[in-house]
């Protein structure tokens, strides 16, 4: 059987929520707007979703907006902010903040949404780590349109290339202290398995999570909003989500982000600490010229990001591959080449002659697979020089 | 029991690739499909060539094989485009075709699939491979002649041709259109590639090389009389000749560009007599073969679909015409063939006609 080291990419689901939905597609269909006891069930299930997730985020329970991932949940956070602006006369958004190194749900989006609204769109730059200078931010907080201009910071809690920690504290007391109607919205879709998910959300006003990176199943997420920020909609329709998310709600899809929060919450996190130093200090001692592109105390303990000297990535990616080991290199392209990647070029190391590789691991992870790893990394390394 | 043959195929997502990947997976190889992610701008199968790579694996996926992107996007630019502009600057007529077969099918991609553990690699290209008495590998038309494109394979390296298969080279092109639609492939009907891949055909050469050089006025010569006859908007697309566009016709003669002169900035045309001439010189020469004897008898042809034309081939950098022929801008390529026009010896760059 293969190693699968592409967590980031998509978990397996976890065998506890692969039964839950199971059990629920058995038992349970309604939609939860109409008015009969199908419909009632559903709702229970739904809203006990919401209730559950909530109760874990240390949230009120109407600022969960389900959403079909963490892509429509980032693409919410800023339209859904911004699309206020045609609605009030003052504290219009002005400035739209983002770091160099979102992810491209988070840069693309905001780059047409600021066209569309004619706001600034202005990148937060990072360090050689990927992680924003939260300086950088200070000084782009505080330059002004206007006296009650609002600015939308959006930074992610942690990279989905390289793993790199961001200072979500710092940046939201940044944000918020630079204006108090600023709004920080925190892409935690890969932050969300490995950080402290209930800390980020009590230190921004947005944060986008998404159930298949957890263990759930892919097509759910949601946007949670923390600091009472209005979210108009960007999908209109029936009203669903009190009027921010039209559309029939996926129940199921709920209930299996629900108990995915929950278990990652319960996850080990001092086993997979251990499980990743050892993985690093086995690979830089057994796999020449090999080192982190980012120190393994700056990322979370789920990513290990490797710069592989005198390799192809797309050769590496190859021999891995037919080894029967799952991993990823930069950001695939739609035509699935390997595109030079956003994030390395921002912390200025996309050189040519090295190979790239993301390794990064989930809640069915084990040291074998790891162990594993480094002798098949070790071997098409070899292979290739 | 041996491990049957590990083959590379180059599937651009046209009809021709993905029948010989259908063969070779018939024939029981290994076979795995390879698209080449080569040009970084805009091109008409869209961003990326989403679709084409598409089409590759869809047609990947029918037949039963692995499917792989690799990327030369950087390498592309730097062998090819970028030699192909400055080719132009110089009012040469280049040809892109054989500088990508030369640099990135048969070194850059065939160096990767050798690396990545494969036997050898095959495309789509209508030309063969045949031995000799000693097992040594020659480079030869296809067998459809009217479809051979040997012409553009000229310019790779003897060295790989032990690694190199082209198993269309037996058949003929409707034959492939007739395997695609038996076995259902989704590009029995996709037209042929026509022009240079990186090229809109919306803009044309024009648009394009007019972003990357100044394109320059000429005026348009008698080259008998000297007499100006007009003006032309961009000598560097003017190739020897070329009628079209130039459309002056006189004393009831057809005229061709008999000479383009740069530093005056002419294009001089004429009557086809003063197209001809008896011999051509030519430079960075490639042999297919050990060796061409100096006045060795050989066929060339100079363009990718011209005629096969008798000469004689000069060590010095000449071939010597038997019989007058039109002018070969400089750029071209030349490429030799043995007397029976059968084998492809090498091919030469032209410097001069």
């Amino acid at each position: 059987m293969g190693i699968y080291l592409d967590h980031a990419a998509t978990s397996p689901i976890r065998p506890e929520i692969k039964d839950l939905i199971a059990s629920l597609y058995e038992s349970e269909f309604g939609n939860p707007s109409s008015q009969h006891s199908y419909a009632r069930k559903a709702r229970e299930i739904l809203d006990g979703a919401r209730e559950q997730i909530a109760g874990l985020l240390n949230i009120n329970y109407g600022n969960i907006i389900f959403t079909s991932g963490g892509t429509e949940s980032d693409n919410l956070a800023l339209y859904g902010s911004v699309r206020n602006n045609l609605n009030q006369e003052s504290a219009k958004i002005s400035d739209i903040l983002v770091s160099s190194v979102e992810h491209r749900a988070v840069l693309n989006s905001s780059a047409e949404i600021g066209k569309i609204f004619n706001l600034n769109l202005k990148k937060i730059p990072v360090d050689f780590n990927g992680r924003v200078q939260t300086d950088a931010l200070e000084e782009l907080l505080s330059q002004n349109n206007g006296s009650d201009d609002r600015k939308l910071v959006s930074v992610m809690a942690s990279n989905n290339e390289i793993g790199t920690v961001q200072p979500f504290r710092e940046i939201f007391d940044k944000v918020k202290s630079a204006n108090e109607n600023n709004i920080y919205h925190c892409d935690a879709v890969q932050g969300a398995g490995w950080l402290n998910l209930p800390e980020i959300v009590a230190n921004s006003d947005l944060v986008s999570i998404s159930s298949h990176k957890l263990g759930g199943p892919v097509g759910v997420g949601a946007l949670i909003v923390n600091g009472g920020q209005k979210i108009m909609p960007q999908i209109i329709g029936g009203g669903q989500e009190r009027q921010r998310r039209s559309g029939t709600n996926d129940v199921i899809g709920a209930a299996g982000l629900a108990m995915a929060v929950k278990l990652t919450l319960e996850k080990d996190h001092e086993y997979f600490k251990k499980l990743k130093q050892k993985f690093v200090s086995d690979l830089l001692s057994q796999v020449p010229d090999v080192f982190e592109t980012v120190p393994s105390e700056l990322s979370v303990d789920g990513m290990v990001h490797l710069t592989v000297k005198n390799v192809n990535s797309e050769e590496l990616l190859f021999l891995l591959d037919e080894s029967d080991l799952a991993a990823s290199a930069g950001s695939a392209c739609s035509s699935g080449s390997i595109a030079p990647s956003h994030v390395l070029q921002a912390i200025g190391v996309a050189d040519s002659g090295s190979a790239f590789i993301r390794l990064s691991f989930g809640w069915s992870t084990t040291e074998v697979d790891l162990n594993g790893a480094v002798s098949i990394i070790k071997n098409c390394t070899e292979k290739l020089r | 029991m041996s491990r049957s043959l590990k083959i590379a195929v180059g599937m651009s997502g046209g009809v021709d690739s993905s029948v010989t990947a259908a063969l070779l997976k018939q024939e029981g190889y290994d076979v795995a499909g390879v698209t080449l992610k080569l040009w970084g701008g805009q091109s008409d199968s869209g961003c990326c060539s989403v679709s084409d790579v598409e089409d590759a694996r869809f047609v990947a996926k029918k037949i039963g094989i692995n499917h792989h992107v690799w990327g030369f996007v950087e390498e592309f630019e730097e062998k090819v485009v970028a030699p192909y502009v400055e080719s132009h600057a110089r009012n040469e007529t280049p040809n892109p075709c054989v500088e990508c077969n030369r640099h990135l099918k048969f070194d850059l991609m065939l160096q990767r699939a050798k690396r990545l553990g494969f036997d050898a690699i095959a495309t789509g290209h209508y030309a063969r491979i045949i031995t000799d008495e000693n097992k040594k590998r020659y480079l030869a038309r296809s067998a459809d002649t009217k479809k051979d494109q040997s012409y553009v394979l000229s310019g790779i390296s003897k060295d790989v041709l032990e690694m190199c298969l082209f198993p269309l080279g037996d058949f003929e092109k409707s034959k492939v259109r007739q395997i695609a639609t038996e076995l259902d492939l989704l590009t029995a009907n996709k037209p042929d590639s026509q022009d240079v891949c990186f090229i809109l055909a919306t803009g044309g050469r024009k648009e394009f090389l007019s972003k990357k050089i100044p394109l320059n006025k000429a005026q348009i010569v008698d080259d008998g009389t000297d007499e100006i006859l007009g003006e032309i908007e961009a000598m560097e697309l003017v190739t020897l000749g070329q009628r079209r566009e130039i459309g002056i016709s006189r004393y009831g003669q057809r005229q061709y560009v008999v000479n383009v002169n740069p530093k005056s900035q002419q294009v001089r045309i004429g009557p086809l007599e003063r197209l001809l001439v008896d011999e051509i010189r030519f430079g960075d020469e490639n042999l297919l073969i050990d060796s061409i004897t100096d006045k060795q008898k050989i066929i060339v042809q100079v363009s990718a679909h011209g005629k096969p034309i008798k000469a004689t081939y000069l060590k010095e950098g000449k071939i010597l015409f038997d019989s007058s022929q039109r002018k070969v801008a400089p750029g071209q390529i030349v490429a030799f063939y043995d007397t029976d026009n059968v084998r492809v010896l090498g091919s030469a760059t032209v410097v001069s006609h």
